[in-house]
């Protein structure tokens, strides 16, 4: 038994190094930036030879008096500075503690220094525009420990301490502006109830169909496995298109209503999450010893009773493991309240655009909103772990369930249910689909059918195809040992410290935002010796990252299913560890190993989010080749409309070897 | 344009990872669809056949911050989309280069970081579906009226999220005064990004907002639903740029193109075929756009991190 815990322990200890260098490394600039803020800042306006300050904008400094075009502030660490306009165009500069003029490039900016702060004084004139006057006056002088500035007599100064304190400041307007408290309850309205209509659809589905034998029983669960096979952004974009303001459905019902809003986004997200709640919630139902019901059933409990007493109880964390999952994807969902809401604030879209802002944004407030995030996350994952791991849901056969043949009426409340479901669900690929043998002019569809958007694709695109698959096999390989390897250290094992940690590392990428987590990796891998930026390695790196939590979950849900019993008898018997892991473990693992592959491989390829931004020719996948044909008003949309109708195609494929293999599993 | 169509036979490339920039090639990140940069590549590859042109489309919020990341050993060697002011925020980012041309431009950069593309006015979009023409706005001043409200009400897009909505906002409270935008801001909704703006009048979901001339133009040439509406009382003007990235793999080249798209041949195509107004005189401004002498115009004017501060807090008190 010793050997059998060192071998684990050190495996647990090198995917931990491994999860801190390719997760807390890269993403150590969002904490650091959480917590810290700049010295401060403020904009003085020079008019008619006075100086006056400009109330809005000022951060940490505060005026003490302005009179005469002298203006003072004061921060509360103690330093002051003064600006006194001496005449029109000619200000003098003084602080509490000398200040010296950093040389170097100056034109409509220049930097000053002193013990307590970095200075960036920048000057803005009006942008004269058909007048070319020149270059405008900025020039600073030394004049003992001040500065003298020849400055536009008509302009604006503003002072910014560029020096970085740690501070709490950033937290504190988080939780208590507005703007930031509304985000974080939307945030959470949307995560709720999509998760619950997502799970309101798919678990009696997946219930009826691993209970039920019925027609078309394996093509229902390829068809809503492949229904979450989805270019990103496509369900946003077609329902805003059937069903906004003007839509083509709004207009032909007639109806006055636009599905842009908050309900919108749910509805739109209820489509994409509930796959993953069914394939998880199947796994589970399947994996139910029958033995158990059948003893239920024989010692008299009604079947209503055996299904509340036995299956559910169960069934558990599978269900449990696919809400969370769902929760965390809703929760962290930034394209569709991107399209599908004008105003809506809600926290992913807010970290997004504060990171990601032509106009400077607000990087530390986005590091808290990543911060706030991820303790939600944490939360609910603590809740997840809690519910699970105080129970045993475990079962010792590897017995399959026998189907049992529904009564006609449940019979077409299968076909109903299932039928409806799957047709919401296939809206966007059928909408998709139908517009890209049509033309599109200016980012909107016409009704003359064509050919050239196929024509054009196969004729210049093709080696995305390759990129794509290729970046996605490697990443669902690596995702697959791993995943698998660690739920088992999770599961079984449960060491102290490093378990708990190693899962919340592993799962920390599954709710950053794309764009946000891309940024770190930049950061960590542009430089000697691990250049990596803009290579094929970037990405598979980038997908195993990002979608291992899906490999993970799905392997610890099965793995609660499984009793340690069988490792026991087969370690009693003289097997080594790794070959019980190998020979006992893996094989009953099969079920869940192959849905966490293909949603590993399915979200890999779809992946647009950190894709845009770590891409580079000739590593170009399919995804970016979608988003370089929409992101411009502009753009080629048949094109992206054809790009995206290949890539369902393609991955149809590997889904229906999936589907096969998993109907001879359980037959 | 160099469209990266090779089959990948090659393992090497693989395990080398990286394909270094040859000399000879330059690498664009760009905020313009090929709808744009296609037609001025186009002509620019054949003026230099020495030049390899590799563009790499993105978000302009995104592009910033990518090449901001790859700062210490960049990947691209011009940045191309996005309001000058942008590239006034980043400035640190990108390299001064003294263009012989500047001078025949009407704006440019004191610090030669930022070269000028084109140039447009924000007139307001109203959407002619759900708007009939008895109700389109004559002035700004018309934003404030209430006919707008159960039609999906007003868009703006904020100028904490866009260099659009910075150059609407500046400008219109240069030109009209601080009180009457705090109505505005009160009144509109406010988008995270220009293109909500825009897609939200094309498709009806909001009646009205402003809009980027050249993208109006053409989708009303298009025959979307929409109409531009030039208000009498002052139109805001926006200039787009593109830089050179500070430490690019291939500055000689680079420059070359810089100087190229603020030639006139360059500035021509750009008029001509994409049709965005030149940021030359002597270049004529694209057919079926008013001619800038009869605007009455509104360029920003107070710094931007001021307009931010401004905007949010009248937001967040309305």
């Amino acid at each position: 038994m010793k050997s059998l815990t060192d071998t684990w322990k050190l495996f647990s200890l090198l995917c931990l190094v491994g999860a801190v260098m390719l997760v807390l490394v890269p993403q150590l600039w969002i904490v650091i930036s959480a917590f810290k803020q700049d010295g401060g800042a403020f904009t003085l306006q020079s008019r008619n030879g006075n100086l006056s300050l400009v109330s809005e904008g000022m951060t940490r400094f505060s005026p003490i008096s302005s009179e005469n075009g002298t203006v003072q502030l004061e921060r509360p660490d103690g330093f002051s500075v003064t600006f006194e306009q001496q005449q029109p165009g000619i200000t003098l500069i003084r602080a509490s503690e000398p200040l010296e003029l950093v040389a170097g490039h100056i034109g409509t900016r220049f930097q000053l220094t002193g013990e307590n702060v970095d200075v960036l004084i920048e000057q803005t004139v009006v942008l004269d525009i058909f007048g070319n006057s020149g270059a405008p006056v900025l020039v600073p002088e030394q004049s003992g420990s001040n500065i003298l500035l020849r400055h536009e007599p008509k302009s604006f100064l503003r002072f910014q301490d560029r020096r970085q304190h740690f501070s709490l400041q950033n937290f504190r307007e988080f939780l208590t502006r507005s703007t930031y408290l509304e985000a974080i309850k939307n945030s959470l309205i949307v995560t709720v109830l999509s998760t619950l209509f997502a799970s309101l659809v798919a678990v009696p589905l997946a219930w009826m169909v691993a209970r039920y034998q019925f027609r078309w029983r394996s093509a229902c669960i390829a068809m809503i496995t492949m229904a979450s096979v989805s270019p990103p952004f496509l369900g946003a974009y077609v329902w805003r298109m059937l069903l906004g303001a003007n839509g083509l459905l709004t207009n032909a019902l007639g109806l006055d209503w636009t599905i842009v809003g908050m309900h919108g986004v749910i509805w739109v997200i209820v489509w994409l999450l509930y796959p993953l709640v069914f394939l998880m919630s199947l796994d589970s139902f399947s994996g139910v010893d029958p033995t158990l019901r059948e003893s239920a059933l024989s010692l008299g409990a009604s079947r209503r009773r055996s299904f509340w007493n036995i299956e559910v109880p169960t069934c558990l964390p599978g269900i449990l493991t696919g809400l969370y999952m769902a929760a965390m994807a809703a929760f962290s969902d930034f394209g569709t309240p991107f399209i599908i809401s004008l105003d809506l604030l809600i926290l992913p879209k807010l970290v997004y655009t504060e990171f990601l802002n032509e106009t400077g944004g607000n990087p530390s407030i986005a590091s808290t909103g990543s911060i706030i995030m991820l303790v939600i996350a944490t939360l609910f994952l603590a809740m997840q772990r809690l519910v699970l791991a105080g129970r045993s849901f475990a079962s010792v056969t590897s017995r399959k369930q026998v189907l049992d043949v529904p009564s006609t009426g449940m019979k077409w409340l299968i076909y109903g249910f299932a039928g409806t479901v799957i047709a919401l669900a296939f809206t966007p690929h059928a909408v998709v689909t139908v517009t890209s043998f049509l033309e599109w002019r200016a980012g909107t569809v016409t009704s003359v059918p064509t050919l050239s958007n196929y024509v054009n694709l196969f004729s210049n695109q093709m080696n995305s195809v390759w990129v794509s698959l290729s970046t996605a096999a490697a990443a669902t390989a690596l995702s697959l040992f791993f995943g698998l390897s660690i739920a088992y250290v999770i599961v079984r094992k449960r060491y102290r410290v490093i378990a708990p940690v190693l899962n919340g590392l592993v799962m920390t990428p599954y709710i950053i935002p794309g764009t946000v987590f891309a940024i770190g990796f930049i950061l960590a891998f542009n430089q000697e010796p691990l250049l990596l930026t803009g290579t094929w390695f970037i990405l598979v790196l980038s997908y195993f990252i990002r979608m291992l939590p899906f490999a993970l979950k799905t392997g610890e849900a099965t793995l609660y299913q499984i009793h340690p019993a069988m490792e026991d008898a087969a370690l009693s018997l003289g097997a080594k560890p790794m070959r019980v892991f190998m020979g006992v473990v893996v094989p009953m693992m099969l079920s869940g190993a192959i849905t966490g592959a293909t949603l590993v491989f399915l979200h890999s390829v779809t992946e647009l989010s950190s894709t845009i931004l770590l891409y580079r020719p000739p590593w170009t996948p399919m995804s970016a080749v979608i988003f370089q044909n929409t992101v411009s008003p502009g753009a080629n949309f048949g094109y992206a409309a054809a790009m995206a109708v290949l890539m369902m195609v393609i991955l149809y494929v590997p889904l229906a070897l999936v589907t096969r293999k998993r109907k001879s599993l359980s037959q | 344009m160099r469209i990266s169509n090779f089959l990948l036979s090659t393992s090497a490339a693989m395990v080398l990872g990286t394909l270094s920039a040859t000399a000879g090639t330059i690498t664009i990140y760009s905020a313009h669809g090929d709808d744009v940069f296609g037609p001025i590549v186009e002509v620019f590859e054949a003026a230099h056949p020495d030049i390899d042109v590799e563009v790499i489309v993105g978000e302009t919020g995104p592009l910033y911050q990518r090449v901001k990341a790859e700062a210490a050993n960049p990947a691209a060697d011009i940045q191309w989309g996005g309001a000058i002011q942008s590239y006034e925020t980043f400035s640190d980012l990108y390299e001064a280069y003294e263009a012989p041309e500047a001078g025949a431009l009407i704006v440019s950069d004191p610090n030669n970081k930022w070269f000028p593309f084109s140039l447009f006015a924000q007139p307001l979009m109203v959407n002619t579906d759900i708007v009939s023409e008895s109700d389109y706005p004559t002035s700004v001043r018309d934003v404030l009226d209430d006919r707008w409200n159960d039609k999906g009400g007003v868009v703006l897009a904020d100028p904490n999220h866009s260099g659009t909505g910075h150059s609407i906002v500046s400008g219109l409270a240069s030109g009209l005064g601080w009180d009457f935008m705090t109505e505005v801001i009160k009144t509109v909704r406010a988008t995270q990004g220009s293109s909500p703006m825009f897609e939200s009048v094309r498709d009806g979901e909001a009646a009205l907002g402003w809009v980027n001339e050249d993208l109006g133009a053409k989708w009303e040439a298009e025959g979307l639903p929409v109409k531009m509406i030039y208000p009498a009382d002052g139109v805001t003007v926006q200039v787009d740029g593109l830089a050179i990235i500070n430490g690019a793999p291939n500055p000689e080249d680079a420059r070359v193109f810089v100087d190229f798209i603020i030639s006139q041949k360059g500035q021509r195509i750009a008029s001509e075929i994409v049709k965005r107004r030149s940021i030359r005189t002597d270049v004529q401004p694209p057919t079926g756009l008013p001619a800038m002498g009869e605007l009455q115009l509104f360029p920003a004017e107070e710094p931007r991190d001021v307009i931010k501060a401004k905007f949010t807090s009248i937001l967040e008190s309305k």
